[in-house]
């Protein structure tokens, strides 16, 4: 069958389901940056013997950053003790989920551990910042959910239910414990034999039902002056927010801007059209979230450094982001030497700011695999470049905040490439 | 703001209701189109296009329930993004969910075969009404939505094994539905 059919038969999906779903979820986010893939793994024993080997060659300091120290990928990779799931397609053709458990899950923005030799009082807005985050989500969790009122839960040993809406406002409900079977129209009925219980819904349970939406429906349109990623579903929410970072003297990201280059966009459909033979429809750039390529680079430098970020224009972006407190992400593109563009995704997060240190998040196929070395980049900064397979993570520990950029390269990528990658940066103006 | 009232602003062309419906449904709207194009831009301008597309069919419509609505005309902006994009070689979960589906419903044979979309449509619809909510409500986000497992386990508040499963299930369930509603599988 293809994928237009469905595409379309899926919008026979009435109304109601669509706005049932729609409303189970509580998130009020945009645009999902969050790439949700899977959960980690515990430690492995190759993992523990690369990280021997990489302290063998781990090099020195400079005097604008702290050292990875023996960290190596251990500062990106989270470790919460949950598999990896993938996508994988079998001989007969169906996709099964699976667990991979040499997989592993990095984060881009907080570092997952700190150097042995950095300043003690970075460390400790660290650990503050993880305690306070532990506290926050103690407190998600102790805070009440809209429960499902009690006439429409499923009873015990019931897969399958039925409505009968009545004249007079009620309703009955009937739970089986099968699905349905034809009759001899092929219409479905259900067999009686496996009726499980038969319920009378009120009006008035009906109307709970209407408050239990309208509950859900608050929470999800609630739109709360911080970052999504804080899930605050009320104002009592953002309080508690507010009085626990205040209480651990964190800073707290408010909204985000956005802002994109109108010349990488209108390039990128020019070449779609003329391979596609399609013509896209005309984009207004006049808004302020458009900038050219150039006015982009100065922005970044204006708002999250204090001089130049990138030595030269890169030739197109993807997108920046900014927080008011200092942490902001850049995605760039660079050719390869193979001609290859790729996507470069660079992540500010400041440790004075309250996180949950996985804001941003991808997959690696393999933990065990990645290869670490060291580079000193032109302004005498020195960076670390893990590589696993075609991607790579350039990061580095600066004074006020951790820089973490994701290489989200391509068979043929160097270490040259990489080299003039993390070169592209000026990572000691970072910081306002 | 109520619905009904951002309804009224759009009769009376106040583009005050361009903002107020951005306010109220712009994130789930934003989230569902990003799940599907999965490009931050291509989901900024689906979301953009629907605002217009408001504009532009309320009046004479007056849809009810307002963010269905929205979410259906966004949702097929997303689609067909998806679709123009696929030539350019670039995959969506949405495609990956898609398939999981395509799967259970198997591939016609030739031209003739093709399916009715609005008649397999209204089968799937049906067969929705014979799920529990939960099951229907994963379904939905799978499908619909193009949510990961992952997400749709923290929606639920079950393990990423239990959703798998009940979406197998699921599918299992539908083959053997539309089977029954003499649709060839």
């Amino acid at each position: 069958m293809k994928k237009e059919v469905l595409d379309q038969a899926l919008n026979g999906i009435r109304d109601r389901y669509v706005m049932e779903a729609a409303l189970y979820d509580p998130a009020t986010d945009s645009g999902k940056e969050t790439k949700m893939y899977g959960k980690n793994v515990k430690p492995r024993r190759r993992w523990l013997r690369m990280l021997l080997i990489a302290a063998v060659v781990v090099c020195l300091l400079t005097a604008t950053a702290y050292a990875a120290g023996l960290l190596g990928p251990r500062a990106i990779l989270i470790d919460d003790g949950q598999p990896v799931y993938e996508y994988q397609r079998q001989e007969n053709g169906n996709w099964e989920v699976t667990e991979n458990p040499e997989g592993g899950r990095v984060s881009l923005t907080q570092p997952q551990e700190a150097p042995e030799d950095m300043d003690p009082a970075v460390v400790a807005m660290l650990e503050n910042s993880k305690a306070a985050w532990a506290e926050w989500s103690d407190y998600k969790a102790s805070r009440p959910m809209p429960q499902e009122p009690e006439a429409f839960r499923m009873p015990t040993g019931a897969f399958f239910s039925d409505e009968e809406l009545q004249s007079d406002g009620s309703g009955i409900l009937r739970f089986y414990s099968a699905g349905p079977i034809g009759d001899d129209n092929g219409s479905p009925v259900y067999d009686p034999d496996t009726l499980i219980e038969e319920r009378t819904v009120t009006p008035e349970d009906y109307e709970a039902w209407d408050e239990y939406i309208s509950q859900l429906d608050a929470m999800m349109l609630f739109e709360s002056r911080y970052d999504f990623n804080y899930g605050c579903n009320n104002a009592e929410d953002e309080a508690a927010l507010e009085e626990i970072a205040a209480r651990y003297g964190l800073k707290l990201r408010g909204g985000s801007t956005l802002l994109w280059s109108w010349e990488t966009v209108k390039e990128s459909r020019e070449r779609m059209d003329a391979e596609t033979g399609t013509s896209s429809p005309e984009i207004d750039f006049s808004g302020p979230q458009w900038l050219t390529n150039a006015e982009l680079t100065d922005r970044i430098a204006q708002v999250g450094c204090h001089g130049t970020f990138f030595y030269q224009v890169p030739e197109g972006y993807d997108k920046f982001y900014y927080f008011d407190e200092g942490t902001f992400c850049v995605s760039w593109y660079y050719t390869l030497e193979n001609g290859t563009q790729i996507t470069c995704y660079g992540y500010n997060s400041m440790y004075g700011t309250l996180s949950s240190g996985t804001e941003v998040v991808d997959q690696v196929e393999d933990r065990s695999a990645f290869t670490e070395r060291s580079h000193v980049c032109p302004d005498g900064t020195e960076v670390t470049i893990l590589r696993n397979g075609n991607r790579a993570f350039i990061y580095v520990y600066l004074p006020e905040s951790f820089f973490n950029e994701e290489i989200q390269g391509a068979p043929g990528m160097s270490d040259a490439d990489l080299d003039a990658i993390a070169d592209a940066i000026c990572y000691s103006n970072i910081g306002k | 703001m109520e619905d009904n009232r951002i309804l009224d602003l759009f009769f009376e062309r106040s583009e005050q209701a361009i903002g107020e419906v951005s306010k109220k449904y712009g994130g789930i709207l934003r989230r569902t189109a990003w799940n599907i194009v999965h490009d931050q831009r291509d989901a900024e301008e689906c979301v953009s296009d629907t605002w217009l597309s408001l504009w532009n069919t309320i009046p004479p419509k007056r849809p009810e329930p307002l963010l269905s609505y929205a979410l259906r005309i966004t949702r097929n902006l997303a689609v067909g993004c998806l679709r123009r994009n696929t030539a350019q070689k670039r995959s969506s979960p949405y495609d990956v969910a898609l398939e999981e589906l395509e799967d259970c419903l198997a591939a016609p044979s030739g031209p003739e075969d093709l399916l009715d979309a609005k008649e397999l449509g209204r089968s799937i619809d049906r067969f929705l009404g014979t799920l529990d909510k939960e099951s229907r409500v994963a379904f939905v986000r799978r499908y619909w939505f193009a949510d990961s497992v992952q997400d749709i386990a923290s929606i639920l508040g079950l393990s990423p094994n239990a959703v798998t499963l009940r979406l197998r299930r699921s599918r299992e369930k539908l083959k053997q539905y539309l089977m029954k509603e003499g649709i060839a599988v």
